[in-house]
């Protein structure tokens, strides 16, 4: 069908305060609000893009990293194309959180092979004053290669810096992905005994 | 059957087209909601000239399905996502589109879940995500209750569409939660909604169901913080029947805040509160930090999970389901269960109190198709609701289910539970799509687009109308009709906007890169264009094909008749209610010509025209002087007779019009001609052409020899026309033609042809007849106070009961004794007696003044006194040998009287009714015996019963059994000894006042009557009376015995005749001691002995009986 490789689902997800709504903002209309507010709930936009001469919409669902909203935001992970994780190189806290928001993720998004999601992690805020910056670029690259091989970008949505990139290189991400799933599923019919299988998939009693 | 006449045409086309492929659409008003393969949706206004692309927003994913519903003013969206080839289905609702655009974020929320954000932010497009853990088939929502219903494989989801606050804030918004499960046995394809009915279809099967609130609650849950109510909606609400237990009713908000949680007899859904545990989820979220954590998930498999089960055990107990019967099976409701295909109603967890309920299913039905078994064969789905405006809420009038098959569509009439088959639609090609609107259906076939009638509106006018005004309803269950056809090839979606049907058309075989697809926007027929050629249409079948014409006429009422209830047509209204009334003086024309039985329609619709007779008449009088032969006009004559025989019918009618009416009648209902001249409402006719349609009529009815009732009606009418054209004797020679049973039949059916116009006197024709058929007269008022149409005081005011001296008048006389000699009008007797008694005792006055005044003689066996049950009982015998009369035989002599002389003259102003026939004796009609020997002293009155008519009438009344004390007494003092008969009088009215000096009086004066006075007597004393008697003789005989000198032997010997025939009857009443007693004792032993021994015998004889008796006991 061909809303399946036109439309991708895209979360945004990252403790509060860490910059997703700026991102998504920064993406789609090409403009920063120093004053914006807490993000409440789950919000989406869509946006065209074009990479290798394909066409491709995104639509980018921007989430409340409180705690308190997660019951909101949850439901939403299901039917997503890729994950945007996102920290603030300000606050080491929020880098630490990308565990938990990637299970969380991977928990509610119903993925069965969270090895082959596509994840691309975002260090936003590097514009921030270097005596400021609490996680280090190697930091952030060591604990993508650690998981699953993550793309990792350096973003600022306050100085438009390396947006578009992450967004695109999700995208290609995705895509590579998607390739891999389909030679997989040419074989539908036999069983791969090396599979991973999911946690939800066996008892631990 | 279908009937096909081409008069449809769509007016105009546009064609547009989206950006991307359309997947679905939906339209609301004139506004087209189109889903895209690009996720998106995009709104289109469709003027007259161009289709407007208004709006477009973003789905979440690709639309497979949407609707859009007026009440929640909600888009809702069956969407399909799939991601890494997993295939997902999500029913997500877009609130705020009127706003949206792309550029704007859509917030995202999950239904049921509580909301964080505040009103400021509330306009933005925001989607609403039903919490479903199935793969969902279809989608249906309510358009009065907002409610939306999910079908699930076999069981349907149904989410109340509710308003919420949260907490203090006055901020309201939409949501939905999910209220029941309803399991329906088989895999469900399609599903719709209207209030508590539910319908849904398989491939094959269809089955309709209503639920069935109970005032009884389930089990009770913890309290939830929320207050939940329903929305406000200015619309009004759906009411049924079974009142307020049901989906339908929509309390405004004020109420609902004030009082979440009322008793049964509000909404249940004012008495569910939400559970706590349920909102937010929180309970689930596993603790994801934990490694070893395992959800288990049992909400699929688990039943407990979900609410209690209300469904009987018997139904749970029922062998598995069957998804799809081999055989053809219909099943219409109300029934409770279906064998083998049970219902199971579930509420969801989330209730606090939850009413009990169940379903009802009203359609079952498992149709038999050709061809490949896996193919889906039912479609297009649809529940249609009538709704009755109202300034409270609307009630639900009307609701007809339609669901389509390859070649036939089927449309039920299932309001009430009750379902009826209104109509099938059997397609001219294999069918694909159908959509309805208020009037018509049209089937998308392979071909093109079909448009029929639908019958919804004729369903539904049954409860709209109410049966005391008796309207015309067009049969719900008439036969349909294909009206248009427009060709049309690869249609992929149909949908009905206000004035328009929207299509999408995919060219399967292009290339695919170019545009492939057209929406198509088809201007439906206005309906008073629609309804003008229908009505050209009819035209030409008016005089070749009536039924074509009845039902184009038909056809054309319910088309404008819908478009006037469901005011689509605001605009037009007056033009609309012109044209339905134009529409059903055609259908009354139609009708009144008619001859079969819904001939007696045109009534109604002639009543429904607003036409008035003179219009009506003057429609047809053209046709009537050609005199079709084809045309009866059995409906005119019914409509003419429901206004002529009207009597509340104020309508004006001139002279012109009215002679119309009679020939009408005179030409096709003869027999009702002379009704319509004498009892209707027609006051101007001619009478010359009455009478004379009268007399030809007369004539031709002779030849056919009819009914002699109708000919007695005839007679009385054309003697009535003669009096008005001041023919009396005319007049009188035909009521003298009539028999006096013909005459009373035609006045006592007609009595208000006896009054005149003030209905104070009697009419003209009243007065002829009480002037030549007077006894006629009296008995049409004997009959006519038995049935109450005119009592004794109104009769006698009519008689002239105030004019002249009553005792003269024969005509009151007559009538009065005549009411007094049926027992059946004893409550009237006294009434009647007192005048009747004043009436004989001053005619017997005034005889005594002229001993020749009395009643014609009369020249054959007859009798004065009327017979009869009543008040004129048998005269006692012994009155006929007291003067006047001189034994029986005088009675039956010829009149003295009449012999010498002619009669005198007539005794009443008012004259009296005499036999003309002359005063004859004919010898044998009396024994020449009789007459031999009377001798005539001059002046002394005439013993016959001619002369003496009153006196024998009052003798009789008198010897009543029953007569009253104070009846004689009054009687006794109105007596003077120069009246005729007055010794008689005063014997009787002294016999029942004082029986003593009665028996005084005929010891005395008439003692050879004695024994026939004490037998008559008798009759209401008892042996006290004989022995009374008998000392009174005994005492006599002892007298006249010392005075025998002076007596002679004759005397004595009557005496001693009538003391041995007393004294005969008194040893049957006594004992012997008694008898003795009472026997002189100087009495002789002779002649007592053999009264002693009978006397002695009858008591021992009496006595053995007695013993008898006793031995026997």
């Amino acid at each position: 069908m061909a809303g399946k490789t036109q439309l991708l689902k895209v979360v945004i997800l990252g403790d509060g305060g860490v910059g997703k709504s700026s991102l998504m903002n920064r993406f789609i209309s090409n403009k920063f609000d120093s004053q914006s507010f807490h993000t409440i709930g789950v919000e989406f936009l869509n946006k065209d893009i074009v990479i290798d001469g394909h066409s491709y919409t995104l639509q980018i669902w921007d989430t409340a990293g409180q705690e308190r909203f997660k019951s909101l935001r949850t439901p939403f992970y299901r039917g997503s194309d890729c994950c945007l994780l996102t920290f603030g190189v300000d606050d080491v806290q929020s880098f630490h959180n990308l565990n938990m928001w990637k299970k969380e993720f991977l928990y509610y998004a119903d993925v069965k092979d969270g090895d082959s999601f596509p994840f691309v992690v975002l260090g936003n805020k590097v514009d921030v004053p270097p005596e400021e910056r609490q996680v280090t670029a190697d930091e952030a690259k060591l604990w993508c290669e650690a998981n699953g091989r993550s793309p990792y970008y350096e973003t600022s949505a306050k100085d438009a810096i390396n947006v578009d990139e992450a967004f695109t290189a999700a995208v290609k991400l995705l895509l590579k992905m998607e390739e891999r799933v389909e030679m997989r599923s040419g074989y539908t019919d036999t069983v791969n005994l090396h599979k991973n299988r999911s946690r939800k998939d066996h008892c631990q009693c | 059957m279908v009937r096909v006449f081409s008069c449809h045409n769509f007016t105009s086309q546009q064609v547009f087209s989206t950006q991307s492929e359309p997947i679905a659409l939906c339209c609301a008003g004139n506004i087209v909601f189109v889903s895209t393969d690009v996720c998106n949706i995009e709104i289109y206004t469709i003027g007259e000239k161009n289709c407007q692309l208004t709006h477009r927003f973003n789905t979440i994913a690709l639309v497979q399905q949407l609707l859009y519903n007026e009440q929640g003013n909600y888009i809702a969206t069956l969407e399909l996502k799939t991601t890494r080839h997993q295939p997902v289905t999500f029913v997500r609702v877009y609130f705020n589109w009127q706003t949206c655009t792309t550029q704007q974020p859509t917030r995202a929320r999950v239904a049921g879940q509580s909301v964080r954000w505040s009103e400021t932010t509330a306009n933005i497009l925001e989607v609403v995500e039903l919490p479903l853990k199935e793969s969902s088939k279809h989608i249906a929502s309510c358009n009065k209750t907002g409610n939306l219903i999910v079908a699930m494989g076999t069981t349907l989801n149904l989410f109340y569409h509710c308003s919420k606050t949260l907490g203090s804030s006055s901020f309201v918004y939409s949501d939905f939660e999910q209220a029941l499960v309803i399991n329906i046995g088989f895999n469900i394809l399609e599903v719709a909604v209207c209030g508590d009915y539910i319908a849904s279809i398989s491939k094959s099967t269809i089955r309709v169901i209503k639920l069935v609130w109970s005032k009884q609650h389930g089990p009770e849950r913890k309290r939830s913080s929320y207050q939940v109510f329903q929305r406000d909606h200015s619309t009004g609400s759906v009411d049924t029947y079974e009142g307020d237990n049901s989906f339908d009713s929509n309390p405004p908000i004020d109420e609902d805040t004030e009082t979440p949680n009322r008793s049964a007899a509000v909404s249940p859904w004012q008495q569910v509160v939400f559970n706590d545990l349920y909102v937010g989820e929180e309970y689930e979220v596993p603790p994801v930090d934990d490694d070893d954590y395992v959800l288990w998930d049992f909400s699929t498999t688990l039943h407990s999970k979900m609410g209690d089960v209300i469904s009987p055990a018997c139904v749970l107990q029922e062998a598995s389901l069957t998804d799809e019967k081999d055989e053809p099976v219909e099943i219409t409701g109300p029934v409770e269960t279906v064998a083998g295909q049970p219902i199971t109603v579930e509420w969801t967890r989330k209730y606090k109190t939850r009413p009990l309920i169940s379903s009802t299913t009203i359609l079952y039905k498992c149709c038999k198709f050709p061809g490949d078994a896996t193919e889906q064969y039912l479609h297009s789905l649809k529940l249609l609701p009538t709704y009755q405006k109202s300034s409270r809420r609307d009630r639900l009038v009307g609701l007809s289910c339609f669901v389509s098959g390859f070649h036939e569509g089927f449309m039920y009439d299932v309001y009430n539970c009750d379902c009826t088959l209104l109509s099938t639609y059997n397609y001219t090609a294999k069918s694909k799509l159908v959509t309805t609107t208020d009037s018509l259906l049209h089937a998308v076939t392979h071909n093109g687009v079909e448009t029929y009638t639908i019958r919804k509106m004729a369903a539904a006018l049954v409860q709209i109308n109410e049966p005391s005004q008796n309207l015309a309803i067009p049969p719900a269950t008439a036969d349909i009709c294909l009206i248009g056809f427009r060709q049309f090839f690869d249609i992929t979606a149909v949908s009905a906007a206000d004035n328009f049907i929207i299509l999408v058309s995919k060219a399967m075989d292009s290339p695919s890169a170019t545009k492939n697809w057209s929406i198509y926007a088809l201007e439906m027929q206005d309906p008073i264009a629609l309804y003008q050629d229908m009505l050209q249409l009819a035209a030409r079948y008016q005089v070749s094909n009536s039924l074509a014409y009845q039902q184009l006429l038909t056809e054309a009422y319910l088309l404008i008749k819908s478009s006037v209830y469901y005011e689509k047509h605001q605009t037009d209204s007056d033009k609309l209610q012109e044209l339905i009334k134009n529409c059903c003086a055609l259908l009354g024309h139609h009708y009144a010509r008619d001859s079969g039985k819904e001939c007696v329609l045109s009534i109604p619709y002639y009543k429904m025209s607003g036409l008035c007779l003179p219009d009506i008449v003057s429609n047809h009088k053209q046709d009537i002087k050609i005199k079709e032969s084809c045309s009866r006009y059995s409906g005119l004559l019914h409509y003419m007779d429901s206004v002529l025989f009207t009597p509340t019918s104020d309508d004006n009618i001139n002279e012109e019009t009215s002679d119309i009416i009679l020939e009408i009648y005179n030409t096709y209902k003869p027999t009702k001609l002379s009704e319509v001249i004498l009892v209707s409402n027609l006051r101007q006719y001619s009478d010359e052409k009455a009478l004379l349609m009268l007399q030809s009529n007369s004539t031709h009815r002779d030849e056919k020899r009819t009914l002699e009732k109708c000919h007695s009606l005839d007679c009385v009418a054309t003697s009535i026309l003669y009096l008005r054209m001041c023919e009396p004797e005319a007049a009188c020679s035909v009521l003298m033609s009539m028999t006096k049973d013909a005459i009373t039949d035609v006045f006592v059916q007609h009595h208000h042809l006896l009054l005149d116009d003030n209905k104070a006197g009697l009419s003209h024709i009243g007065q002829l007849l009480r002037r030549h058929r007077a006894d006629v007269l009296i008995e049409i008022l004997i009959h006519l106070h038995d049935n109450n149409s005119i009592d004794m005081d109104r009769a006698l005011d009519l008689l002239d009961i105030n004019v002249g001296e009553l005792h003269h008048n024969t005509h009151i006389r007559n009538y009065l004794e005549a009411l007094i000699s049926a027992n059946e009008r004893e409550s009237i007797y006294p009434k009647v007696l007192e005048l009747l008694l004043r009436i004989y005792l001053d005619r017997l006055n005034e005889q005594s003044e002229d001993p020749f005044a009395g009643s014609p003689a009369k020249t054959h066996p007859h009798s004065h006194v009327l017979r009869g049950d009543g008040h004129f009982a048998t005269r006692y015998i012994w009155l006929d040998e007291l003067p006047p009369f001189k034994g029986s035989r005088s009675l039956g002599q010829q009149c003295e009287h009449a012999k010498s002389q002619s009669f005198p003259r007539a005794s009443s102003p008012l004259g009296y009714s005499r036999s003309t026939s002359p005063h004859s004796f004919t010898r044998t009609s009396l024994p020449q015996s009789i007459t031999h020997g009377v001798t005539r002293i001059a002046n002394e009155p005439c013993p016959c019963c001619c002369c003496n008519e009153d006196l024998l009438k009052l003798q009789s009344l008198l010897c009543w059994k029953s007569v009253a004390q104070e009846t004689t007494q009054k009687v006794l003092s109105s007596l003077v000894k120069t009246m005729k008969g007055f010794i008689s009088l005063e014997l009787l009215c002294q016999s029942r006042l004082n029986i003593t000096a009665a028996n005084e009086i005929i010891v005395e004066n008439y003692p050879h009557l004695i024994l026939d006075y004490a037998n008559s007597m008798a009759l209401w004393e008892s042996a006290n009376h004989y022995v009374a008697l008998l000392q009174m003789l005994l005492a006599k005989v002892n007298t006249e015995g010392s005075s025998m000198a002076y007596n002679t032997e004759d005397t004595n010997s009557v005496y001693m005749d009538q003391f041995e025939g007393v004294l005969s009857v008194v040893v049957e009443l006594l004992d012997p001691v008694s008898l003795l007693t009472l026997l002189p004792s100087s009495g002789s032993c002779s002649f007592f002995l053999p009264y002693i021994e009978r006397c002695y015998k009858k008591y021992k004889a009496e006595q053995l009986k007695e013993e008898i008796i006793q031995l026997v006991k």
